[in-house]
């Protein structure tokens, strides 16, 4: 893979190439349409803003490592709140292989309910489960989807499982695209034993195999129109000192296919003028997410044992979905509260933490607009709804734990010390402001939706995008609501049924 | 004869930071991954953030034992400015913004004049506690989170808390 991917860090002068395909993003979704159109002949250019990391680099580095070189931003990405709103740590990937790199590896199909919603309320008729059947089918195949086994739980997993099922909570096995997994705990920063089939180690391979070019260090700012046909992309190679821009890039092509993320799709959509203003760059969702963390008696070591093994879906008639995850040490630490002795004496409890994690199957209210620089602001404000979640959520995340004998809960609230077991009906989760909440994402969809209409969608349901020929989305912004699970494959199957609809 | 300033900020207990620019140590280099296509010619800590940074860490990792070694806060200055090289302006502003906010606000919240890194480390962890728990405690958590992350990736203190490294499947040790 890495011989096969052109760097343009280091090169001289402007530069223009000539294609029958631009894919704009090499992540879940491009790096999906550029094997499949690869295989099918055609020529297929890749273009990504971040650096090509090499897995066997990737599986040597620190998270912190990982943090610098393979996430956007250093991770230090926040949507920001508006109105009653939690302040939200976006993370996604910034590398050949976006975020398919840095995520747990957890495989979901599109969920019945969801894709009921899809069919019947917004007319998508093609997305029912028999007819996205061969493009998950096909998906799975190549990226290896397998069930976590039991025994691969850390016993973080499985003091929670031992507490949820006293609780009435019906917790499941997770299937994720690994292979060979030795239980690290580290899949977010980079697998030691390169088990995670990402897609910088199936699709683009396969496309390169055909002859498809990736590039790294292309930032593309907006698609080259001839009338209403897109006829390429162009933009700028970040070839000067610190990653800035630098000379000109023009990819010619017949075809081109935005995957550039639910943040950076919209945003070149906007720049080129495609698209109606009340819908490019609206209706983002982003599962804001939330953590329990909880002391036993007992070491509990985490970190030994798969990432993420297990679910809960009792909650999801309330809008949330319980899944365990651990975290590297370092980040737990950050999660202890206090300062200096307080800190520290906290953090030697680490050994002893078990951990669980919830998302929240939100409404939308997330926006992407243009910012100064290269980056979007993106803002985002909940719902009442989406409010009134985060405690349920949050007690039924403690309760579990509590039930499991936990010693002490840490509930994501900034500042809140620990609270001891029989405390934990007593905290006023409900009337808390929700700034107060820590909450991360790691799931933005839906800023470029596709639907029925020109009238409400950016893009048809095979991800063309209304009135503009020869111009493909296709990565988590056509996602047109959130999905109340990890969306990796349900991309990578939206993005397969673009591929072949594109290869006719 | 004492000062105003003195008066609101005494210097008696002052614990000098005495700063001197990030020197990679032997370890930290062969420790590091570098990738062949990482970004070059970034800009890492300015000479305002990396006492700042000093200041905050040695508040935060004080143990019962007393602050931390130098040397470790050496290493971790020297990795945080490698962070902020590779990740780029975005990151370096936001992490510049919490910042400012702990280095300007939190002294005030004790009753004391900025900067932070003035204080003594007692006042400095007073400051810091009471920031947490106010509205701005956001930009505590934010710089809390990534020295954090950094800090417990040195052997030293990953093994202080307790952190093997090893996966589920290792053999017996």
């Amino acid at each position: 893979m890495t011989a096969c991917t052109h760097s343009a860090r280091d090169h001289q002068g402007d530069l223009v190439l000539d294609a029958d395909v631009v894919v704009v993003g090499s992540g879940a979704g491009g790096a999906v349409v550029a094997g499949e159109l690869a295989e099918a002949g055609r020529r297929v250019i890749v273009l990504e803003e971040g650096p090509n990391v090499p897995p066997e680099d990737l599986a040597r580095m620190r998270p912190s490592e990982s943090m610098r070189h393979v996430w956007r931003d250093g991770a230090f990405m926040v949507a920001v709140p508006l109105g009653n709103t939690p302040a939200i740590n976006v993370t996604m990937g910034r590398c050949v292989g976006g975020s398919s790199v840095i995520t747990g590896g957890v495989c979901f199909r599109i969920p019945g309910a969801v894709m009921r919603h899809w069919t019947d309320e917004l007319h998508l008729r093609d997305y029912d489960e028999k007819a996205m059947e061969p493009y998950f089918a096909d998906v799975e195949k190549k990226i290896h989807v397998e069930e976590v086994p039991v025994e691969m739980r850390s016993r973080s997993t499985a003091l929670f499982a031992e507490g949820a099922r006293k609780q009435g909570l019906d917790v499941k096995p997770m299937s994720r695209n690994t292979q060979d997994c030795q239980g690290c705990g580290q899949c977010n920063f980079g697998c030691p034993h390169l088990a995670k089939r990402s897609v910088d180690l199936n699709y683009l391979p396969e496309a390169v195999s055909h002859g498809a070019q990736v590039w790294s260090h292309c930032l593309v700012d907006r698609v080259l129109t001839k009338g209403t046909r897109a006829v390429g992309v162009s933009g700028r190679l970040l070839n000067r000192p610190g990653g800035r821009r630098g000379a000109r890039l023009t990819v010619h092509a017949k075809e081109v296919v935005l995957a550039a993320g639910a943040w950076h799709t919209p945003l070149i959509l906007r720049a080129s003028g495609i698209g109606r203003s009340h819908v490019v760059g609206h209706n983002l969702t982003l599962h804001p997410g939330f953590r329990v963390l909880a002391r036993f008696d007992e070491p509990v070591r985490g970190w030994q044992g798969a990432l993420q093994s297990a679910w809960s879906d009792t909650h999801e008639h309330e809008g949330v979905t319980l899944t365990s995850l651990f975290v590297p040490v370092g980040v737990l630490g950050a999660t202890m509260p206090g300062v200096g002795v307080e800190h520290t004496r906290a953090a030697h409890q680490i050994d002893h933490l078990a951990m669980f994690g919830g998302i929240v199957h939100d409404g939308g209210g997330g926006r992407v607009r243009r910012g100064p620089g290269r980056e979007p602001i993106v803002t985002y404000r909940m719902s009442k709804e989406d409010r009134a979640r985060i405690p349920k959520l949050v007690r039924a995340l403690a309760g579990a734990f509590r039930a499991a004998g936990a010693r002490e809960l840490f509930l994501p609230v900034l500042g809140l010390r620990g609270v001891a077991p029989d405390e934990l009906d007593g905290v006023p989760l409900e009337s808390l402001p929700a700034r107060r909440f820590e909450s991360a994402s790691q799931h933005p969809l839906g800023s470029c939706q596709m639907g029925a209409s020109s009238a409400v969608s950016v893009t048809d349901g095979d991800g063309k995008v209304w009135d503009t020929e020869g111009l493909h989305v296709a990565d988590g912004s056509i996602v047109p609501t959130s999905l109340g699970v990890n969306p990796q494959l349900s991309i990578m199957a939206i993005a397969t049924r673009v591929a072949w609809r594109m290869r006719g | 004869m004492e000062s105003r300033r003195d008066r609101l900020n005494p210097r008696p207990n002052l614990t000098p930071i005495l700063y001197t620019p990030p020197r990679v140590t032997e370890a930290l280099a062969h420790d590091r991954v570098e990738v062949e296509d990482r970004v070059l010619g970034g800009v890492g800590l300015t000479r305002r953030m990396a006492p700042a940074t000093r200041a905050l860490a040695e508040t935060l990792f004080t143990t019962e034992a007393g602050p931390p070694d130098a040397e470790r806060l050496e290493w971790l200055v020297a990795d945080m400015d490698h962070l902020f090289v590779q990740a780029g302006r975005r990151a370096r502003f936001v992490y510049r913004l919490c910042l400012l906010a702990i280095s300007l606000i939190s002294p005030l919240l004790v009753w004391r004049l900025p900067p932070f890194r003035r204080l003594s480390r007692e006042t400095r962890t007073r400051a810091l506690e009471r920031m947490e728990r106010s509205f701005l405690g956001l930009a505590v958590f934010g710089a809390k989170a990534i020295l954090c992350i950094i800090w417990y990736e040195h052997p030293g203190p990953a093994a202080d808390i307790g952190f093997d490294g090893r996966c589920l499947q290792d053999p017996p040790a």
